[in-house]
């Protein structure tokens, strides 16, 4: 019985640890320095977001790091004059891919407009792997950090 | 201008136009046949009353030819070869057809879903049983693989640690199905290694051996099946301006959640944090959407014996038990003033996993209105029967291992909607972050699926979206108990 209760318990942590991949940072990640809690250069991209045309309030710019739940990124939170969204989510994300804040995974960005109702918008997968990094790539150049 | 574009949606199954709706329909068919058979009997026995009236029949003396004919187009149209009684045993042997048919197709379902569920466990007692006898072979060559491993540089381990991991993601990301049967192999594997699972097998399994669900119940016992929790309103927490808008879309309710899940990611103190957003609707009428984020301690061991989101809650979800986070959260809507009223619960991963759970707990239902759920990225199927009040949509992006970790399709109900989408890699874990599931509401918001449309309209309908405006956000965080 004793071989098989060994068995058992490495059947089990390896169930756990088989579990625990979800938190697993991913592959490639362990490469990456990062900017830490990111302040400098989240001011940075505030600064620039408060510049943009038809911005009435940049309600808050925040690093997230990464968790189980979600990849690491920014999110950001802006108040428009505008009817519509127009290009603003676009430009926002072209600012944080072209900031030094670093890992960034997933950019969050809700804009909130002039009659009150949130604009309809997708987060920007910054990932190699997603669909549009290569557009991305292409439109804005190559990210300032590795 | 470059922008993200929509996941392609793979797959939708349930709801008002899946499977088990389809029977529904068909056996609706068949009751108006048998109501209409029945109809027809009646008349054709009016017929036979005509005849028999007293009046008529005095008047057959007078006319005896017109009431032989008379007599004989009803006997005709009742009896006759073309006659009701006739055309009403046609419509019964109709309606026993669709009966029997409907029969027929849920036998051939149970069969399917009984005989999966065997060759799986089967497949975990091979592996379980055949484990012991190719110990030293495994780990005569786990050890010339390690030996060998020593041997790179750390370039080519971190190279061939990426590689074996991407390779692994995408095979699950190509043949998820594949990864199903593995996980719901668990408990014949157990039984194979000769543990004595099948004691907590409660039988409510579809067949007798053990299944994945008894496995996460040894687990979370072995863990220490803990369901005490402490509730703490958080008054410091700014809702975003998602949070504090009327939502109109399923992509708005996943953003919210989204946000819910940043609260504890910017500040780890404020682990287990859900929030509650009250909307008081047109007609005057309050609703509430709660907002349950996924797990926060993935570790093996527990990190401070204070994280309700951790490792014992999912296995004491997939294996149908109480937990610490379910029994939180029900206290926090009670301290909302949520009991009696109408609500909609959204959840991520271990979020989905208990939302469905407290929906199907008949003491949660008899005290809250449970008239929606929403899951993303969670193993829902150990729920198997979701009352028929309730509307549920889930949310699954292809390559996200963890809602397959209950080992099986979520089950076909009318007001059960799965919805698969892709926007997954070979990276595992990247594919089960809540933005995907963002992107994959979005897909359903604009897909003309009539299931995912009968869900939104249903939402509509009930207030909680596109309708009235949200009053207060409330935030609690749910920790587990101190003794």
């Amino acid at each position: 019985m004793r071989p098989r209760l060994l068995l058992f318990a490495a059947l089990l942590l390896s169930t756990i640890s088989t579990l625990s991949a979800c938190a697993d940072p991913g592959p490639g990640a362990e490469d990456v320095a990062g900017c830490g809690s990111c302040e400098r250069e989240v001011a940075d991209i505030r600064t620039q977001l408060e510049a943009l045309d038809g911005i009435t309030m940049v309600k808050r710019v925040e690093f997230i790091p990464e968790s189980p739940t979600n990849g690491s990124g920014v999110d950001i939170e802006l108040r428009s004059s505008q009817p519509s969204e127009g290009d603003l989510a676009s430009e926002a994300a072209r600012i944080v891919w072209q900031s030094r804040v670093q890992p960034v995974e997933v950019v969050n960005i809700s804009i909130k407009l002039a009659d009150g109702s949130m604009a309809q918008l997708l987060p920007y997968d910054f990932r190699e792997t997603s669909r549009e990094h290569a557009s991305y790539v292409e439109e804005w150049g190559e990210r300032p950090v590795e | 201008m470059t922008d993200p574009s929509l996941p392609p949606i793979e797959s939708v199954s349930g709801g008002s136009h899946g499977v088990r709706a389809g029977y529904e329909q068909m056996l609706a068919l068949a009751d108006k046949y048998e109501s209409r058979a029945l109809d027809f009997l009646e008349m054709a026995g009016l017929g036979a009353k005509v005849m028999a009236n007293g009046d008529l029949l005095e008047s057959a003396i007078l006319s005896p030819i017109s009431f032989a004919d008379a007599e004989m187009q009803l006997l005709d149209a009742t009896t006759g070869a073309n006659g009701l009684t006739v055309r009403a045993l046609g419509i019964e042997a109709d309606a026993l057809g669709v009966r029997a048919v409907v029969a027929a197709f849920q036998a051939s379902d149970s069969l399917s879903r009984q005989t999966m569920e065997a060759l799986d466990n089967a497949l975990g007692k091979v592996i379980g049983v055949s484990l012991p006898v190719a110990l030293p072979a495994l780990l005569a060559a786990g050890g010339i693989g390690f030996v060998y491993y020593q041997t790179l540089s750390p370039g080519e381990q971190k190279k061939l640690l990426s590689d074996l991991q991407t390779n692994l993601g995408q095979i699950l990301h190509d043949h998820p199905e594949l990864a199903q049967h593995l996980i719901n192999s668990g408990g014949g594997l157990l039984e194979g290694l000769g543990l004595p699972i099948g004691n907590l097998n409660p039988g409510d399994g579809p067949i007798d051996g053990a299944t994945t669900n008894d496995a996460a119940r040894l687990l979370a016992l072995l863990l220490g099946n803990s369901t005490e929790a402490d509730v703490d309103r958080l008054d410091g927490v700014v809702p975003t301006d998602n949070l504090t808008a009327t939502p109109t879309s399923l992509r708005d309710v996943m953003q919210s959640l989204n946000d819910t899940n940043a609260i504890d990611t910017a500040e780890p103190d404020h682990h287990g944090a859900i929030q509650i957003q009250q909307i008081i609707g047109e007609d005057g009428e309050e609703r509430y959407i709660v907002y349950i984020p996924g797990t926060d301690d993935m570790g093996p061991i527990p990190e401070d014996g204070e994280h309700a989101r951790d490792m014992e809650t999912n296995y004491q979800l997939i294996g149908g038990l109480d937990s610490a986070y379910g029994n939180g959260i029900t206290e926090a809507m009670r301290e909302a003033g949520l009991s009696g009223k109408d609500v909609m619960l959204v959840g991520h991963s271990q979020g989905g996993m208990v939302s469905t759970s407290l929906a199907a707990d008949p003491d949660f239902a008899k005290e809250f209105n449970v008239k929606h759920v929403i899951t993303a990225g969670a193993p829902t199927a150990q729920v198997s029967d979701l009352p028929a009040q309730t509307h549920a949509i889930h949310f699954e992006n292809r390559g996200d291992a963890v809602p397959m970790l209950d080992g099986e399709d979520n089950p076909d109900q009318p007001n059960r909607t799965t919805v698969k989408f892709d926007q997954g890699s070979s990276d595992t874990a990247d594919n089960h972050d809540i933005d995907h599931y963002v992107s994959g509401a979005a897909a359903a918001d604009a897909s003309t699926n009539g299931s995912i449309q009968s869900q939104i309209t249903a939402m509509e309908n009930d207030g909680f979206l596109g309708n009235g405006s949200v009053t207060s956000v409330d935030t609690f965080q749910i920790t587990r108990g101190r003794d």
